[in-house]
């Protein structure tokens, strides 16, 4: 899959997720997916930094 | 500052030296950043889109980290508008069009950015047909409008 299909397979599910919520509970997935995000970042530095001293 | 969005499938494009568009990606930024105009994008279509792409798993972890370390490498601006603001544009959007609300972030990110354009490699979803649509949601509600292409297309409207 190229990157337009893979965006657009993407774009899809977010769909599904968001779909029928209130506002409210919209703001709250948001939310959620920027401490997702926040956490894969957290353990990209925690294992570049054991990497690194090893 | 002139501004230029960077829908998902750009920075997937731009992440990936093997994607179809990695080369024309590169090209166009550095074109743009040559004219200097600003990249951004919408924090949360983009925080959203990869946290979804990595649960539901057309991407990987080391796929979505990648795509943060473009972002940063390219100085492209992940600018948050209100959370509230954003999903009620979208929301309204959802009403005049079939589009997923995964795109619709984008365009109501797009908007409140106060960007002159948007670029997708995604051309059914973000196409002048759609373009149209938003702007005329857009002008009702005394936001900007937006040009909406590829960045081949957007590349020739700036020579």
């Amino acid at each position: 899959m190229n990157s337009a299909e893979i965006a657009k397979q993407i774009h899809e599910d977010v769909d599904q997720i968001l779909r029928g919520l209130s506002i409210k509970d919209q703001e709250t997935v948001l939310k959620e997916a920027h401490n997702i995000v926040e956490s894969l970042k957290r353990i990209e530095q925690i294992t570049s930094k054991v990497k690194a001293q090893a | 500052m002139v501004r230029v969005y960077l829908e998902l499938s750009v920075l997937i494009a731009l992440a990936n030296q093997f994607d179809l568009f990695h080369n024309q990606t590169k090209k166009f930024l550095d074109d743009v950043k040559r004219f200097g105009f600003e990249l951004v994008s919408c924090k949360q279509a983009v925080e959203m889109d990869l946290a979804i792409g990595v649960a539901k798993r057309p991407l990987r972890v080391t796929d979505a980290l990648k795509i943060l370390e473009v972002i940063e490498v390219y100085d492209i601006k992940l600018i948050s508008p209100h959370s509230k603001p954003l999903l009620l544009l979208v929301n309204e959007y959802l009403k005049e069009t079939p589009l997923k609300i995964g795109d619709l972030l984008h365009y109501a990110g797009a908007t409140l950015l106060n960007v002159e354009y948007l670029a997708s490699w995604n051309k059914d979803d973000f196409n002048p047909h759609y373009e149209k649509i938003i702007n005329k949601i857009n002008k009702k509600k005394n936001l900007k409008t937006i040009k909406v292409g590829t960045p081949n297309m957007i590349l020739e409207w700036l020579k």
